[in-house]
C-alpha cells in the first residue's frame, strides 16, 4: 500500500509537461477556448500577474509562520480537460441527508451534478460552473470576482488564471431552499483542484450549502481554490466547508463572503486534512444589520501545518459578527490562527467578537494564536479572547475514579472541548461528521 | 548670568503645556547634523572611550546602515541625516544641584526634580540632551556597594561589569533602532545592586530633550544580583518644536536568582518626538521583573517592554498604559517569553484614544518547548472617546508546549452612556464624569505607581481630558 502510494506520487510528480510554464498554461488555455472572451481575457491577465508576482516567503509577515520552501509548484500542472475512470470518495456530509442538488468534480474536472426539478422551476441555478457558464454568461460575469481579490497574492492570481471544475449556486429573490445542496471536490494522487465556488443569494433568498474537499486516494496534490459567497439584503446562507484532504496535500485558498443589509451568514469550517494549509477566510458586512457567525473546528496530527487567517470586516453600522475557532493539536502538528476584526469609520454600533481556543494534546505541537482588532469608530463593542490549555490530569483522574479508562477520559474531555462550537452548528449531519472524524483521530492517537 | 526660558506658543492639541518651554542653548559641544563613521568616532573620542567601546559603536553603525526601517507599527518619517546625534551641555556632572549650570538647573527645578529628590528618592540622575548633568545616590546605599551612575562613567570606572553585560540582553543586531543606539549612545543609567541588597526607595532618572532636531540615545543597564531588589523610575519630557526629534533608548536589565526589579516609565514627550525604544529584561530562577510603562506623549511611540523568563519560577509582569490624542500614535505593548518551567506572566494594557489619536497594543506571549506549567494571562482594554480616534490590538500568542495555561482577553469600547448619566445625575459635569471614568479605567495601573507619580498621572489625565466630551 505504502509502496504503491509512493510509486504513484513519484509517477505523478515526474510526468512530462508538468509545472506552470507558458507551455502548460497555453495548453490549458486551448481547452478553455469555448469560454466567453471576457473570461479568457481575465485568465490571461491573471496569468501575467501570476508570473510577475513572487512566491510568498517567510519574509512576508503573513507567511512568517508558514514555510512553503518544500512546496514545489513545478511538480503540479494546470487541470486537464478530462479524467479517466473517475472514482469519487464517498461523501461524508450526506449521511441521512436529503439533498436538493449535488455537484461533484475530480481533479478540477466536473464529473456529475443534478438539481431537484422543483428548485430549477423556481429559477435556482446550481451545478458545474464550467457547464453553466455558456447559458448564464451574464450572471457569472456580473458576480465573478466580486468578493475575491485576484491580485492578493500569487496563489490568488494562479487560481484566477486556472480555475476549473467549480460550482455555481444562484438563488433568485425570495426563494427559500429547504434541502441542503452538496458539493464534492476530489483529487487523485498528484492531482490538482482549482475549484471555484460562486454563490449568489438574491434578496431574501435562503440556502444551505455543504461543501467537502477530499482525496480520492492517498497521496500528494495541490488545491488552489477560491470561494465567493454573495448575500443580497435579507438573504440567509448556511455554508459548511469540510476540508478533509489527504495529509500530503498542499492547500491554498481564498474565501470571502459579502453580506448586505440584514443578511445573515453562518459559516462553518472543518479543517482536518492537508499537509500544509494556508487559507484566508474573510467576511465583509457591507449593509446595516448584517450578521455573520463563523465557526472553525481544527484537528491536526503528524506534521500537519494549518494556517487560517480570518477577517471580520465591519463596513456598515449596526452589524454583528461572532467568530469561534477551536483547535486540538496532536503529535508535531502546528496551527496558526490569525484573526482580525476591522471596523471602518462610521460603522457605529458594531458588535464584534472573536475567540480562539487551542487544546494542546502533545508536547511537540505548536499553536500560534494572533487575534487582532483595528477599530476606527467609537460606539462599538469589540472583544476577543484566546486560550491555550491542555487536558487536565485532575479531570482525567476524576473520570478514572468514575470507572473510565484513561483513553476514554481523554476522548471525553476533547469532545467536551469542541462541544461549544458543535452547539452552534445547527446541521446535525455536519455535527456528526465532525464529531466522528475527531473521535476517530483521538482513538488513533491517544 | 542671564537666562532665557521661553514658553513656546501653546499648540492647540491638548498636550500638557507645563513641559513646553525651552532653554537657550549654551552647549560645550554640539556635533554637526547627520550620522556617519566620523560622527561615531567623534562621540567616542569626546568620551575618551577605550578601543573596545569604539569598535562596539562602529560595528553597530554598520548594522544600522544594513537594516531597513521597519514598515510595521507606525509611520516613521525621519531623515536620519537631519538630526544632531550628540550635544554635550556641560563639561562636568554635578554632585549637588549648585554645581549644575544655572539654566539647566532651572529647567529641572521647573520639572520638580530636586524637590522630589528631597522627598522620596534614594538617588537621581538628570540627563540633559546627551549627557547626565546631575547625579546623586544616598550614602548608605553607596556603602552597601550599590552603583548608580551614568553609563559613560560606568564604562570608565566599572569596565569589567559593563563589558560583561552590555549588549547581552539586546544585541546591536536586534533591530535597527537598537543598532542606532549602540552606535551613538550617550548617557543613561548604570545600576548594580549587590547580592541581597534591597533598595527601598526608588532611584530616578529624568531625561530632558531641549534642542530642536536632537536625538537622545541613552543606554541604561541594570544588574540586580541574587536576592537584591530595586525600583527604578524614569520620566521624560521635551518642548514642542515644529520639526521632529528622536528618542531611541536601549534598556537592558538582568535580574538574577530571586532578585526583584520594578521599572517605571512615565513618558510625556512633546508631540513631535519619535520615541522608538527597545527595553528588555531577563529573569533568572525565582526572579521577578515588572515593567510599568506609561505613554502619554510623543508623536509616535514604538515600545514593547519585554521579559525573558529564563529559569524555573521566574515571573514577569507588564502594566502598560497609553493615551493617544490628536497627532499621536502610541504603538505600545509587551513581550513575554517563557523559556523555563513554572514561569508566570501577566500583562495588563489600558489604552485611551481621543481627538483622532491612535493607540495600538502589540504584544507577544511565547511559550517555548519544555516550559511546562507556564501560565500567562493577558488583558487588554481600550477606550475610544470619539469617532475620529482609532484603537488596534495585535496580540501574538505562540505556544510550543502542551502543559500550559494561557489566556488572553481584549475589549474595545467607549464610555458607557449609563455610567455618564449616573455620574451626571450626581451633579458632575460631563467632562468631570468622563475624566472620572477614565481615571477609574486606568486605576489598576496608577495604583502601582509611587504616590507622587500617581497624583501626577491623574493630573495629566485630567489635563489630557480637558475639553473632551465622552
Amino acid at each position: 500500500m505504502t509502496c504503491q502510494r509512493l510509486e504513484k506520487t513519484i509517477m505523478a510528480e515526474t510526468a512530462a509537461h508538468r509545472g506552470f510554464t507558458q507551455e502548460t498554461f497555453d495548453a490549458f488555455f486551448e481547452t478553455r477556448r469555448h469560454e466567453p472572451q471576457w473570461l479568457l481575457d481575465q485568465r490571461r491577465e491573471a496569468w501575467q500577474l501570476f508570473q510577475q508576482m513572487p512566491m510568498p516567503s517567510t519574509h512576508d509577515e503573513e507567511w512568517r509562520r508558514t514555510d512553503i520552501r518544500l512546496f514545489h509548484l513545478e511538480r503540479f500542472a494546470p487541470p486537464a480537460e478530462q479524467v479517466t475512470e473517475p472514482t469519487l470518495p464517498g461523501p461524508l456530509l450526506l449521511d441521512g441527508v436529503d439533498v436538493g442538488g449535488a455537484s461533484a468534480s475530480l481533479d478540477s474536472v466536473p464529473v456529475e451534478w443534478h438539481l431537484e426539478p422543483h428548485l430549477a422551476e423556481q429559477g435556482v441555478v446550481f451545478g458545474s460552473l464550467d457547464e453553466l457558464l455558456e447559458e448564464h454568461d451574464a450572471l457569472v460575469r456580473r458576480y465573478l470576482w466580486r468578493a475575491m481579490d485576484t491580485t492578493y497574492d500569487k496563489f490568488a492570481a494562479l487560481h484566477a488564471a486556472c480555475f476549473s471544475g467549480g460550482t455555481l449556486l444562484y438563488v433568485p429573490r425570495g426563494v427559500v431552499i429547504e434541502e441542503p445542496l452538496h458539493v464534492l471536490s476530489a483529487m487523485t494522487a498528484g492531482g490538482v483542484d482549482f475549484g471555484h465556488l460562486l454563490v449568489v443569494l438574491e434578496e431574501g433568498a435562503q440556502a444551505t450549502l455543504l461543501s467537502e474537499t477530499a482525496s480520492a486516494e492517498p497521496g500528494t496534490g495541490l488545491h488552489c481554490g477560491g470561494v465567493e459567497l454573495l448575500l443580497a439584503p435579507g438573504a440567509r446562507l448556511r455554508y459548511v466547508g469540510l476540508q478533509n484532504w489527504d495529509t500530503a496535500v498542499w492547500h491554498f485558498a481564498h474565501q470571502k463572503a459579502v453580506v448586505d443589509r440584514g443578511g445573515r451568514i453562518q459559516w462553518t469550517i472543518g479543517a482536518l486534512g492537508s499537509r500544509l494549509a494556508k487559507v484566508n477566510q474573510r467576511v465583509a458586512l457591507v449593509g446595516e444589520h448584517a450578521e455573520a457567525q463563523v465557526n472553525g473546528v481544527m484537528f491536526t496530527e503528524g506534521k500537519q501545518h494549518l494556517s487560517y487567517h480570518t477577517h471580520q470586516h465591519h463596513e456598515a453600522a449596526h452589524c454583528h459578527s461572532d467568530l469561534l475557532y477551536k483547535g486540538a493539536l496532536t503529535e508535531r502538528s502546528h496551527i496558526v490562527w490569525r484573526g482580525m476584526i476591522r471596523v471602518e469609520p462610521g460603522a457605529q454600533k458594531t458588535d464584534a467578537y472573536q475567540r480562539n481556543d487551542n487544546l494542546m494534546l502533545s508536547d511537540h505541537a505548536r499553536a500560534d494564536s494572533i487575534p487582532g482588532l483595528e477599530i476606527e469608530a467609537d460606539d462599538v463593542r469589540c472583544t476577543h479572547g484566546a486560550t491555550a490549555g491542555h487536558v487536565d490530569d485532575e479531570q482525567v483522574f476524576y473520570a478514572q475514579t468514575r470507572g473510565l479508562t484513561r483513553d476514554e477520559a481523554t476522548r471525553l474531555i476533547v469532545t467536551g472541548f469542541f462541544q461549544q462550537v458543535f452547539d452552534r452548528i445547527t446541521i446535525e449531519s455536519v455535527r456528526n461528521v465532525l464529531g466522528e472524524a475527531i473521535g476517530r483521530r483521538i482513538r488513533r492517537y491517544d | 548670568m542671564a537666562t532665557d526660558v521661553n514658553q513656546t506658543a501653546g499648540h492647540d492639541i491638548g498636550e500638557i503645556n507645563k513641559y513646553d518651554f525651552h532653554t537657550e542653548e549654551r552647549y560645550v559641544f554640539k556635533s554637526r547634523k547627520g550620522l556617519d563613521e566620523e560622527i561615531v568616532r567623534q562621540i567616542s573620542e569626546m568620551k575618551q572611550e577605550p578601543d573596545w567601546m569604539r569598535e562596539f559603536r562602529l560595528e553597530a553603525l554598520r548594522i544600522f546602515e544594513s537594516k531597513p526601517t521597519p514598515t510595521w507599527g507606525g509611520d516613521i518619517d525621519l531623515d536620519f541625516q537631519d538630526i544632531y546625534y550628540y550635544i554635550k551641555p556641560s563639561d562636568r556632572q554635578g554632585r549637588t544641584w549648585e554645581e549644575v549650570p544655572e539654566e539647566i538647573k532651572r529647567t529641572f527645578d521647573k520639572l520638580g526634580i530636586p524637590e522630589a529628590e528631597k522627598k522620596f528618592l534614594a538617588g537621581v540622575k538628570a540627563q540633559y540632551e546627551s549627557e547626565v548633568v546631575y547625579g546623586s545616590l544616598r550614602e548608605d546605599l553607596e556603602k552597601q556597594g550599590v552603583i548608580f551612575t551614568d553609563t559613560d562613567t560606568a564604562v570608565r570606572e566599572h569596565p569589567e561589569l559593563v563589558r560583561q553585560y552590555l549588549g547581552t540582553v539586546i544585541p546591536s543586531s536586534d533591530n535597527k533602532f537598537a543598532a542606532l543606539n549602540s552606535a551613538v549612545w550617550s548617557g543613561g543609567s548604570f545600576i548594580y545592586v549587590p547580592k541581597g541588597v534591597k533598595v527601598e526607595f526608588p532611584l530616578q532618572a529624568y531625561f530632558r530633550i531641549n534642542a530642536e532636531n536632537m536625538g537622545q540615545f541613552e543606554r541604561t543597564l541594570i544588574v540586580v544580583d541574587e536576592g537584591a531588589q530595586i525600583h527604578y523610575v524614569e520620566g521624560c519630557t521635551a518642548p514642542m518644536y515644529s520639526t521632529e526629534s528622536l528618542h531611541s533608548a536601549v534598556v537592558e536589565i538582568i535580574v538574577k536568582k530571586h532578585g526583584r526589579c520594578r521599572y517605571t516609565t512615565i513618558q510625556n514627550w512633546a508631540n513631535n518626538i519619535y520615541n522608538l525604544v527597545t527595553k528588555r529584561a531577563v529573569a533568572y530562577e525565582g526572579a521577578f521583573m515588572e515593567w510599568i510603562d506609561g505613554n502619554l506623549g510623543s508623536r509616535l511611540t514604538m515600545k514593547y517592554p519585554a521579559v525573558y523568563l529564563l529559569e524555573p519560577g521566574a515571573r514577569g509582569e507588564i502594566l502598560s498604559i497609553a493615551f493617544a490624542s490628536s497627532g499621536q500614535h502610541q504603538d505600545a505593548g509587551a513581550k513575554v517569553v517563557h523559556c523555563a518551567p513554572e514561569t508566570k506572566s501577566r500583562i495588563v494594557s489600558k489604552s485611551i484614544s481621543k481627538n483622532g489619536g491612535r493607540s495600538s497594543y502589540r504584544g507577544l506571549v511565547k511559550v517555548e518547548h519544555g516550559a511546562k506549567h507556564a501560565t500567562s494571562n493577558v488583558v487588554c482594554d481600550a477606550l475610544i472617546l470619539d469617532p475620529e480616534s482609532r484603537s488596534d490590538t495585535y496580540p501574538y500568542i505562540e505556544v510550543e508546549e502542551r502543559d500550559v495555561s494561557i489566556g488572553h482577553e481584549a475589549s474595545v469600547s467607549r464610555i458607557g452612556e449609563e455610567q455618564l448619566f449616573y455620574l451626571m445625575s450626581r451633579g458632575l459635569s460631563e467632562p468631570e464624569a468622563s475624566t472620572m471614568i477614565v481615571n477609574g479605567f486606568i486605576e489598576p495601573l496608577v495604583k502601582e505607581l509611587p504616590m507622587e507619580y500617581a497624583i501626577e498621572m491623574n493630573r495629566l489625565i485630567e489635563l489630557q481630558m480637558e475639553g473632551s466630551v465622552g
